[in-house]
């Protein structure tokens, strides 16, 4: 099931209705309830995956305890390197298998030993690297000491099957969520309104932006070779709001909807466009993800501790694992890789946290100097993105060498006025509420009912007008 | 919680009336597609000679202008893409509404026949006749092709037809002048562009088309207007499978009706004629529309 489908729309309003009408001393029953709801969630694109889920769930619950109780330093490490094998193990079947075989046989035909072996075919279950990260964060908190295990298999099991955040995060850490699945909750009309908006937005991000965009995109994708360089360009910039759209979109929903029922989730993006450098950037970008690598492999591999020549290559090891995250393909490696390429300078000269407020602080307009910074980011993030959208490395080479050539001098294929005009829109709207978890947060308390019924019924019916009925828009981290 | 499921409720009642005149507006004002059946739908005050309708095998097959310049007479191209006959149909009617017509060539097609299997996604065009749903004498034939639910959702909540079919319309109207110098004729100048998979179709008839070419047959007399069939061209290795269904349509229907097969008049074994297996390029179709002329002078 997806947010932005006529199901989930039916769903969730039964979900919520039934789970308030449970009586607040009834945690397990709550629990109970947001379980067999995620279970539904998940099941309704493929229920034999739940399975899978179930696994995870029972194995790192049990592991968890075993590490906790366990006296013996090595047999702790055994358990944990149980839990992270067989969670590994599992995504790089599912995930990587492939991607390795294509490239044993790429190796061989390279060497010209051409070898035939047949693709295994394999169904990439939705979410996989999403809540394998939730699970395995919790067993590995569990093992440095930072985390008690929980002893209810309930909660633990509806923690990693959380529904709002299941397949495509934000990541959670159990230190943050697992707790609030033992706390009695009470409904605050605060709270109900908030998740609401929240869910609004995001899906005004998603259905709105991020789809206008994919149009362009993807028609551009079809035929590469037969674009002009500025229809490229054009085309680079408006998948940059497509993504964000999406993943950001996809986000807000996800905490919307999780507030609803009374649960508060991870920011997983802080305005990633109105960053001043890469590092600010990447500070303001699927955030959840970002601080995950930080904290299980940048500071175990020593971070910045151990010299420059380690920092460097543990720069390079988090950006490159960070994009093999993204999906099997070189291209992502790439795209990893040329991010490690441009976060290093500032790193290596220090400025890696010049810009850490938040721009023009509470100020309407900024200076010159952070517009151009700002302007200089977004460009170079969108080229680095044409890494990503590309399904190949000859993609991107079409791209950049058509990108870079004489017609990038002319008038791009156009596209459509009116998403032209909501996207600038969207812009000024986030620039207004970029100190804020989403731009529309204070709404109810600066703007009369009329103001905010009429700004609610215009999202509505925008959303509405431009959601694709007969066709499939699916988030793109999904595929994730 | 009563407050919030209130209010939420109070909201979502507002959106619902405001759909209403919305809904109107988009009916009465400003619903237009890209397609043919709009401009079908669009013409008004003619005082035509003849019209021929059927799907793309008319639509492509059958130049105007040529039957025009060898009888001396006013015509117009009915066909549109992927049509059954509730669709024809629902043209015709309202083609009628607002022209006038004296005779009408209809063209006997087998993919017509069995539209359920045929056209896929799209066995009746719902999408570009969403401002005659709100009409109750089109009340049946959306029924027929609707699941119940979406049925009555649509009547009661009006919006929600254009709401789904959002990426199918737009607010402006719909110019195409290839379509204007040759009275619907599609202008189509590929020569074999795709080849079809003869296996794959096999004959079925479905009731609920036979139904709707019966209620064309029906409208006709109503109207005065004088009914005859066609056959347009196909290629010779796949004009096979038309014997069967051409038993059944005489047996059944046209046998009371004069008929053209194309067998006889039109040479389907020459490929450069052709666009594919079923359909004419621009070459073919006037060659096939200067033979059909020649034919329909011996009935008119």
């Amino acid at each position: 099931m997806i947010f932005n489908s006529v199901e989930f729309a039916l769903f969730l309003p039964l979900v919520f209705l039934l789970y308030w009408l449970i009586p607040s001393d009834r945690l397990q029953w709550r629990n109970g309830w947001l379980l067999a709801a995620s279970y539904v969630f998940y099941g309704w694109w493929d229920w034999r995956f739940l399975f899978l889920i179930f696994f995870s769930s029972i194995l790192d619950y049990t592991l968890a305890i075993q590490i906790h109780r366990s006296k013996e330093k090595r047999l702790k490490r055994l358990l944990l390197l149980g839990s992270l094998v067989t969670n590994l193990g599992l995504l790089f079947y599912f995930k990587y298998c492939n991607f390795f075989l294509e490239s044993f046989v790429d190796s061989f035909a390279f060497l010209g030993q051409p070898i035939d072996i047949d693709r295994i075919h394999i169904i990439l279950p939705v979410g996989i690297s999403f809540y394998t990260f939730q699970t395995l964060s919790y067993t590995i908190d569990v093992f440095r000491g930072q985390l008690k295990p929980t002893y209810n298999l309930l909660s633990f099991s509806t923690f990693v099957a959380f529904f709002p955040q299941l397949v495509a995060g934000p990541i959670e850490r159990a230190v943050n969520l697992l707790p609030q699945f033992a706390i009695k909750k009470y409904f605050t009309y605060q709270q109900g309104s908030e998740g609401l908006r929240q869910i609004l937005w995001g899906t005004f991000k998603k259905v709105v932006i991020a789809d206008s965009c994919a149009l362009y995109v993807n028609e551009s994708y079809q035929s590469l070779g037969d674009q002009s360089g500025s229809t490229l360009l054009l085309t680079a910039i408006l998948f940059s709001f497509q993504i964000y759209g999406d993943f950001s979109g996809y986000s807000d929903i996800a905490i919307g909807t999780a507030r609803l029922f009374g649960f508060e989730l991870k920011k997983n993006f802080a305005y990633p466009y109105f960053s001043r450098d890469i590092a600010e950037f990447w500070r303001r970008w699927h955030i959840s993800l970002s601080t995950w690598f930080r904290d299980y492999l940048y500071i175990p591999l020593g971070g910045s501790r151990m010299g420059t020549y380690r920092n460097i290559l543990n720069v390079f090891a988090i950006f490159l694992v960070s994009g093999f995250w993204h999906g099997a393909r070189w291209n992502f490696v790439l795209w990893g890789g040329l991010n490690a390429l441009l976060f290093l300078p500032l790193l290596l000269t220090g400025i890696n946290r010049k810009n850490t407020g938040e721009v023009a602080g509470t100020k309407l307009l900024t200076i010159l100097k952070n517009l151009i910074s700002i302007g200089f980011t977004f460009l170079i993030v969108s080229l680095v993105w044409v890494f990503f959208r590309s399904n190949d490395v000859h993609e991107i080479s079409i791209f950049f060498g058509k990108l870079f050539s004489n017609s990038l001098i002319s008038a791009p294929r156009p596209f459509s006025k009116w998403s032209y005009i909501f996207l600038v829109g969207f812009i000024l709207v986030e620039w207004l509420g970029r100190s804020k978890l989403y731009p529309l947060v204070e709404l109810q308390q600066k703007v009369g009912q009329l103001g905010r019924y009429t700004i609610y019924s215009l999202l509505v019916f925008l959303i509405l007008f431009f959601h694709k009925f007969h066709s499939d828009s699916e988030f793109i981290y999904f595929q994730f | 919680m009563k407050k919030f499921v209130l209010r939420f409720l109070v909201f979502i009642a507002l959106l619902l009336l405001m759909t209403v005149p919305m809904s109107i507006w988009i009916t009465n004002e400003h619903f237009y597609t890209y397609n043919k059946q709009s401009w079908i739908l669009s013409q008004e005050g003619r005082d035509l000679d003849f019209a021929v309708i059927g799907s793309s095998r008319v639509y492509y097959n059958v130049d105007i202008n040529t039957i025009e310049q060898t009888l001396g007479s006013k015509g117009i191209n009915l066909g549109t893409s992927g049509s059954n006959y509730a669709e024809s149909y629902l043209l015709l009617k309202e083609f009628l509404k607002t022209n006038r017509l004296e005779k009408l060539l209809i063209n006997c097609d087998e993919s017509a026949l069995d539209a359920l299997n045929r056209f896929g996604n799209y066995p009746f065009h719902l999408h570009e006749f969403l401002p005659q749903f709100e009409m109750e004498e089109h009340e049946e034939v959306f029924f027929d092709y609707l699941p119940p639910w979406k049925f009555y959702l649509w009547k009661s909540l009006p919006v929600a037809k254009y709401l789904e079919y959002n990426d199918r319309y737009t607010f402006f109207k719909y110019y195409n002048h290839n379509l204007d110098i040759s009275n619907g004729t599609l202008v189509d100048f590929n020569v074999e562009k795709g080849k079809m998979n003869k296996s794959e179709n096999t004959f079925a008839i479905a009731s609920i088309d036979v139904k709707y070419l019966n209620r064309m047959l029906e409208l006709c007399h109503a109207n005065g207007i004088s009914v005859l069939f066609i056959h347009t061209p196909l290629y010779v290795e796949v004009e096979e499978r038309a014997s069967d269904y051409w038993l059944f349509m005489n047996q059944k229907i046209v046998g009371h009706y004069p008929f053209i097969d194309f067998k006889g008049i039109f040479d389907n074994s020459d490929l450069t004629l052709f666009s594919d297996y079923t359909h004419l390029n621009r070459k073919g179709s006037i060659l096939y529309s200067k033979q059909l002329a020649t034919a329909l002078k011996e009935y008119w």
